[in-house]
């Protein structure tokens, strides 16, 4: 009898031991998603300086073409129009790669194979 | 740029250590610095990851503890983005990580000098990253590492439209790359600065709330540190992940 009564308090706090531990987790997992991509001047900087280094590339390269073939202005046009493509493009790729963050390690995933450094 | 000691800008100012100014075939290979700063970032993770990993013990100390966490969260990231083909390059991107990370966080030292806040020493270190993934690229899958800017799945009526845009689209790599990393440092560096001088102008009374908004700002910029060595850093393998994989 007193035995049972010692169980089922046992059983209660083990309960609550493992009730924290998963809140603590799910709390912990949360930050750390914050960590890479909740910021939203961060996103917003990341994607602006996606668009406009295409751009930028683009002009330059469209400049260098220009100066040495002396087809001015429509390399510059022309590759300006060009970066614009690549800019939209890698935004859309930020984007994409923005929805699942690497480098955070997801648990219960059989395929990520843990290196402890010694093999 | 002219600027006094009290410009926001000051901190900035790349000048010779005094007794080290060298001359090479008329270049000026002075040691500055930036230079120093560069060196103190290699020595100071080349003695944590040596003598934290000295006596490698089951329990680990403090020291060690540091080292093999960065370790593993490298490693991780590593084997997440790019897969079990990319343990090979884990030398390099950890140099590039424990780089980045030490001259983000030498520069928050008060009087000390950042300079991932230049934007030739992040050029630099991008153009690096760029090269050694196209050169991989062009090793492991010769010209067929060409294909890399035809998106499988695409007619070929698209083809003229699609290549120079792929194309452009991997070139401008390397600026978004560096443009990141120095635009971030030196925001923040200035913007630390500009509120310390708001303090000094406002008195000691009303100087107390930009101190205050300081206080919380230098704790945003350790956080920007790590996380700008971190996107850095998870950027490289994707680059490194394209030229293995071609997509």
């Amino acid at each position: 009898m007193t035995d049972d009564d010692r169980f089922s308090k046992l059983d209660e706090k083990l309960k609550s031991v493992e009730s924290n531990e998963k809140s603590a987790s799910r709390g912990r997992k949360l930050s750390e998603k914050s960590f890479e991509s909740k910021s939203a001047m961060g996103v917003a900087f990341r994607i602006g300086i996606e668009f406009v280094s295409a751009v930028a590339i683009g002009c330059g390269l469209g400049l260098i073409i220009d100066n040495y073939f002396g087809t001015s202005p429509w390399g510059m046009v022309i590759l300006f129009f060009i970066g614009c493509g690549a800019g939209f493009s890698n935004v859309y790729k930020t984007t994409q790669r923005m929805s699942k963050p690497v480098g955070l390690k997801p648990e219960n995933n059989p395929d990520n194979v843990h290196d402890d450094g010694k093999t | 740029m002219a600027t006094d000691s009290h410009s926001p800008l000051a901190q900035f100012e790349v000048y010779p250590i005094a007794g080290l100014e060298f001359q090479l075939m008329g270049y000026d290979i002075s040691f500055t610095n930036s230079a120093l700063f560069m060196l103190l970032a290699v020595v100071a993770s080349s003695f944590l990851m040596i003598v934290a990993m000295g006596r490698g013990s089951l329990v680990p100390n403090r020291w060690q503890n540091v080292a093999e966490m960065t370790y593993e969260f490298v490693a991780n990231m590593l084997n997440e983005s790019v897969g079990p083909k990319g343990k090979e390059y884990f030398p390099f991107i950890f140099s590039i990580f424990m780089f980045i990370l030490l001259g983000n966080l030498l520069g928050m030292i008060p009087y000390s000098f950042t300079f991932t806040s230049h934007i030739i020493v992040t050029f630099a270190l991008a153009a690096m990253v760029f090269i050694v993934v196209t050169i991989i690229g062009l090793v492991k899958h010769g010209l067929h590492f060409f294909s890399l800017f035809m998106p499988s799945g695409v007619s070929y009526v698209l083809a003229p439209i699609l290549i120079p845009i792929e194309m452009l689209s991997y070139l401008s790599r390397p600026v978004s790359l560096s443009v990141r990393l120095f635009a971030n440092m030196m925001a923040g560096h200035t913007m630390l600065k500009v509120f310390a001088g708001f303090s000094v102008t406002l008195g000691v009374v009303f100087g107390l709330a930009p101190m205050f908004i300081n206080v919380a700002l230098i704790g945003f910029e350790i956080l920007v540190a790590v996380l700008q060595a971190y996107v850095f850093t998870i950027l490289s393998c994707m680059y490194l992940k394209d030229s293995l994989e071609l997509h």
